[in-house]
């Protein structure tokens, strides 16, 4: 089932890059969007290295203020390379203190990245690593009461850190319901001529797009589902992801499934000569009829 | 990004303007300076995270030791970025980088260039003292016009 439906604030990133939109423009748009919720980035979120507490609280009471629920934030992470430069343990101070910070919000999840395997490094020790730094985790996650998870946004034969069947595997192993999987519709991307951002070597074969079967198997983990869009046809469904079947099995799972809605059309190489807003409208609709609208 | 693309909104981050200035602070340094700001993907990050910046004024390479990023007045030579780790950019924030030179910057038309540099390492805290992961680059280019002279920016 289909639960509340979230945008992302990265679907509306170019209008703050490039025209200088203050946070409070991309929650009025999404605000005006009438959708559930938002999902907040971690750039947003005040000056780094740390935000001001005050700062947070008047962030939260401004979110509220447009009727939205903070569903999720994401961060940008890499718990490999945080634990290779520094230390396992610095990796885990850094999510906890992003657990903090989302529980002040009020934000239902937290979604972080496991990271990429550095020259030398073994598949199966990244993977203890993922699987260390996020059992650790896990009791903070459960004494704020919002479960973290790693977003799996790549087809294994790209980045098997990324993927979702790692992604389940270490959540099964940690075996709490405050460790998820966050499914990213990218790794299920099918080919197209839009480019794959993360591709960065010329001549690269072809990724093998993630099975629905694994989309299936992710379910039961995945309370918060990342619905990337890069674009939308003439029939309202992006050709560039199985979104019908994506939107069928949502709303025929018995488990509740947050979804956000994250478009990324706008990026250079893609569609930047698109409204995001207008992009936006288009999507909406076929999401909510998926929940019975 | 693939290769030869800016992980980023390229137009608009070079401010196309040279302010000759002096530094006031605890002695006064005559130079120029131009403005940056940060419209990168997940742009938010601390200065060792970008490690580095090289300024070139009509194809000469301007001193590293000489050459300064100054984020919310708080002067860091571009040559020891790299291991700053509590000092972040912040995305759309705009930044100085000023030149130390004792002769002003003559008006008229400038080309200005502008490289910074970048790190494929994602984690937001981590600054790659390691060498962990590739590094990249990004060069911005302008005309650069001289928008004025003889501003004082304090320094202390």
């Amino acid at each position: 089932m289909i639960g509340r439906i979230s945008l992302s604030t990265w679907c509306f990133e170019q209008y703050v890059l490039r025209d200088g939109a203050s946070l409070d423009d991309v929650l009025r748009m999404a605000a005006d969007m009438g959708v559930d919720g938002i999902d907040l980035l971690d750039s947003q979120i005040g000056f780094g290295p740390r935000p001001s507490l005050h700062e947070l609280n008047r962030l939260r009471r401004r979110i509220e203020s447009y009727g939205l629920d903070l569903v999720s934030m994401w961060f940008h992470t890499d718990m490999i390379a945080r634990s290779a430069i520094d230390s396992p343990e610095a990796a885990v101070a850094d999510l906890s203190e992003y657990l903090a910070v989302a529980a002040q919000l009020g934000a239902s999840y937290v979604a972080v990245q496991a990271g990429t395997l550095p020259p030398g490094t073994s598949l199966e020790s990244g993977r203890r690593t993922v699987v260390d730094v996020l059992s650790a985790v896990e009791p903070i996650a459960r004494e704020y009461g919002v479960p973290i998870g790693t977003e799996s946004s790549r087809p294994y034969s790209v980045a098997p850190l990324k993927s979702p069947e790692l992604a389940r595997e270490v959540v099964q192993e940690v075996g709490s319901e405050y460790v998820i999987v966050i499914p990213d519709f990218e790794a299920w991307r099918l080919p197209s001529s839009i480019p794959r951002t993360y591709l960065e070597v010329e001549g690269a074969p072809e990724p093998i797009p993630t099975t629905l079967e694994e989309f299936q198997k992710c379910l039961p983990f995945a309370p918060n589902i990342q619905a990337k869009f890069l674009e939308i046809g003439d029939d309202g469904l992006d050709p560039n992801y199985p979104e019908e079947s994506f939107l069928t099995l949502l709303s025929e799972s018995p488990v509740t499934h947050d979804l956000t809605v994250e478009y990324e059309g706008w990026i250079p190489g893609v569609h930047p000569e698109r409204d995001p807003l207008e992009a936006v409208r288009a999507i909406l609709p076929r999401v909510r009829a998926s929940r019975g609208e | 990004m693939p290769l030869g693309q800016i992980d980023g909104i390229e137009a608009g981050m070079l401010v196309p303007e040279i302010w000759n200035a002096r530094s006031v602070g605890s002695r006064e340094e005559r130079g120029w300076y131009f403005s940056v700001r940060n419209q990168l993907f997940h742009g938010t990050r601390p200065l060792g995270w970008f490690g580095w910046v090289a300024v070139d004024l009509d194809g000469v390479r301007q001193r590293p030791s000489r050459t300064f990023l100054v984020l919310r007045n708080q002067w860091v030579r571009v040559d020891q970025m790299a291991t700053i780790s509590d000092i972040y950019w912040n995305k759309t924030e705009l930044a100085k980088v000023f030149v130390e030179a004792g002769e002003p910057v003559s008006t008229g038309v400038h080309s200005l260039a502008c490289t910074i540099g970048t790190s494929v390492q994602a984690h937001t805290r981590a600054v790659d003292t390691i060498g962990l992961k590739a590094r990249g680059e990004i060069e911005l280019k302008a005309d650069a016009t001289v928008a004025g002279t003889d501003r004082v920016v304090v320094r202390r």
